[in-house]
């Protein structure tokens, strides 16, 4: 059984003008215990809000998420709470995701304390928490200002840890650090992964990073998923248009390497004015007549590969 | 002299109250008419610093130029007054692109008033011909319908055509040297190919030198002609951008390449560097790199490296490298 599951899962804001905005529209996914899958997408493609559905962080509008066989969103009392110690988020940004005021040792020890664990249980556990993500005892008595941005996200991940989670959400976990820090951080959480056998949601924008870390990917436009498979085979062989373009403008370290020419224009459309038929028509360079007025419905491509897209065959 | 713009020994540093950071120490290079340098390092590296003196902008008022010289066109800027700066170069010869759009632009002006500002300020028109020449700027940058967008406030566009809003300001006077500052940094990927076309077709038409700040491998391999990496106020490697990339030199370099991911290169494990970026008040004795570099040796920690040239344009600072 999957460790999350996700069902046709809605997440629509209604603003005042009476328009809706589909942030999450339809999402269905399912992630195993021990895999990493990733959410690629651009802004405001709605991959952070399908993470903050996940976490109980948004409300549902419709569909369910179901983790552990339980419905997330249904959740009361100690279930919840259950829940919350097993589900854990690593934010983008490590300076405004630690509080200022507190020493290292009250941060990481924090979520310990609310729920409950024992008092004299507290130091052993902060103490492990800190080795684990390679930070030396000490740091527990200093301030957040005495770290540089790595040593910070290295502490968001011990206070992720502390609670022994089963799923931890990576909301871009290292594009706001230094180059030269990013792979120690990469390793690092391949590294407790492997160690505590844990499953990883990761939110990137950074197709190399995505491709490096995940075992199954999730391509999201415009509130839907346009095309998820197994890390390998999609990247070799994307089959969605969009995938491909996103592919093909991600910026390569290689100077002999051709710059994207003219795979798609203009920008990603406007949530409250979604295109009619298939969401990414307007921008697709290879868009027909069907897929203005149809919105395509997802096809498997290989064993362990979907994409929705009219030009798109089904494996035989 | 066919350079645009020399660098020679500039010293930007910050006097502080805990001590002086000297976030640019002595960094020299030469840029041509129609080329781009990217400039690349990590946070506090002092890139920005770099771009900003060249604008006569030290951040104030901790910030002095103390020393070296900064030619455009063979004129020297360091030491010229504020009101020369302001008056004839700053928007007028060099000018600047930075990497948040939103606040870089006022939120209270219409885009087409904000991008004639530079063309009146300089005294290149007036009046409802500074509007015309914005207009056509706009549409320059390929803004669509740039005669009714133009009375648009820059909350009516998106972050991608923001971007290109500011390109048209930056460009509006036709400066001699454009400074990007992470121009593509807050872009969605798709959205960076279209302005790297841009910036292309604009020095194309223009001429223009262009110097590009970035922290960003991918981006600077695609665009740039020449790279110079910085490293704690230094630059530690220059080279042609095929050089660079293909046979880095400074072990610095070496790692930043080695350890990034590859598309279409699945590594079980990266490489990486050890340690982090020095603090810049307190910087390591001799090489400023050596607690993290791999190969570090005695005389590593006790002297800073000289400049070697490696031919073919290359230089890089290190000593592993004096008898190569």
């Amino acid at each position: 059984m999957a460790l999350l599951d996700i069902e046709d899962a809605t997440c629509h804001f209604d603003m005042p003008s009476r328009q809706v905005v589909k942030a999450v529209d339809g999402v269905s996914l399912s992630i195993d215990r021990g895999q990493t899958m990733a959410l690629v997408g651009e802004s405001g493609c709605g991959k952070s809000t399908l993470a903050r559905l996940i976490l109980r962080l948004e409300p549902l509008t419709g569909g369910a998420i179901r983790f552990d066989g339980e419905d997330v969103h249904h959740l009361q009392g100690h279930a919840l709470k259950r829940f919350r110690a097993q589900v854990q988020a690593v934010f983008q940004d490590p300076y405004s995701s630690l509080n200022p005021r507190l020493r290292v040792g009250a941060i990481v020890g924090e979520p310990l304390k609310a729920h409950g664990v024992p008092r004299r249980e507290l130091s052993a556990r902060i103490d492990a928490a800190l080795t684990m993500v390679g930070l030396p005892s000490q740091a527990a008595k200093l301030y957040p200002h005495e770290f540089s941005g790595g040593q910070r996200q290295r502490i968001a991940i011990a206070r992720a840890l502390i609670l022994r989670p089963a799923l931890i959400v990576l909301d871009e976990p290292i594009s706001a650090l230094d180059v030269s820090i990013r792979a120690q951080i990469l390793n690092l959480l391949q590294d407790i992964q492997s160690e505590l056998h844990l499953t990883y949601l990761v939110i990137a924008h950074d197709l190399a990073l995505v491709e490096h870390m995940s075992d199954v990917v999730a391509v999201m436009y415009l509130g839907q998923i346009v095309e998820w498979g197994n890390s390998e085979t999609l990247f070799s062989d994307p089959r969605h248009p969009y995938t491909q373009a996103l592919l093909a403008a991600v910026p390569r370290p290689d100077p002999t390497f051709p710059r994207a020419r003219g795979h798609v224009t203009g920008e990603i459309a406007s949530a409250l004015e979604m295109p009619s038929g298939c969401r990414f028509h307007p921008r697709c360079p290879d868009a027909i007549e069907t897929c203005r007025s149809i919105a395509p419905l997802e096809h498997m491509v290989a064993p362990i590969h979907k994409a929705a897209c009219h030009l798109v065959d089904s494996a035989s | 002299m066919d350079k645009l713009l020399s660098v020679d020994g500039l010293k930007t540093h910050f006097f502080l109250k805990r001590g002086v950071v000297k976030a640019v120490d002595g960094v020299s290079f030469a840029l041509a008419a129609g080329e781009t340098l990217g400039l690349i390092g990590e946070s506090g590296s002092g890139k920005t610093v770099t771009g900003l003196s060249i604008l006569g902008l030290p951040p104030r008022p901790a910030g002095r130029i103390v020393a070296g010289s900064i030619r455009l066109d063979g004129v020297e800027l360091v030491g010229l007054s504020e009101r020369t700066l302001a008056s004839e170069i700053r928007g007028r010869k060099i000018a600047m692109i930075s990497q948040d759009p939103m606040s870089s632009l006022n939120p209270v002006f219409t885009v087409g008033s904000q991008v004639a500002a530079p063309i009146r300020a300089h005294g290149l028109a007036r009046g409802r011909s500074a509007m015309d020449l914005a207009i056509d700027e706009l549409a320059r940058v390929r803004v669509p319908s740039a005669t009714e967008r133009a009375g648009n406030y820059p909350h009516q566009f998106s972050g991608g055509m923001r971007q290109r809003v500011v390109a048209a300001m930056a460009i509006a006077c036709k400066p001699r040297l454009l400074i990007a500052d992470e121009p593509t940094s807050a872009l969605d990927v798709t959205i960076q190919v279209q302005f790297m076309d841009l910036i292309e077709s604009i020095q194309a038409e223009t001429g223009a030198g262009l110097l590009f700040v970035t922290h960003d491998l991918g981006v600077a391999a695609s665009l740039c002609h020449r790279i110079a990496v910085m490293y704690a106020g230094q630059i530690v490697e220059s080279a042609d951008v095929r050089t660079l990339y293909a046979n880095p030199a400074h072990p610095y370099t070496q790692g930043l390449l080695e350890s990034l991911p590859k598309l279409g290169a699945r590594q079980s494990r990266l490489s990486s560097i050890k340690g982090t970026p020095p603090d810049p008040l307190s910087l390591p004795d001799g090489c400023a790199f050596h607690p993290r570099c791999p190969h570090a040796t005695d005389r590593c920690r006790q002297q800073a490296p000289p400049s070697i040239d490696l031919g073919d344009g290359q230089r890089a600072s290190c000593w592993l490298l004096e008898n190569a």
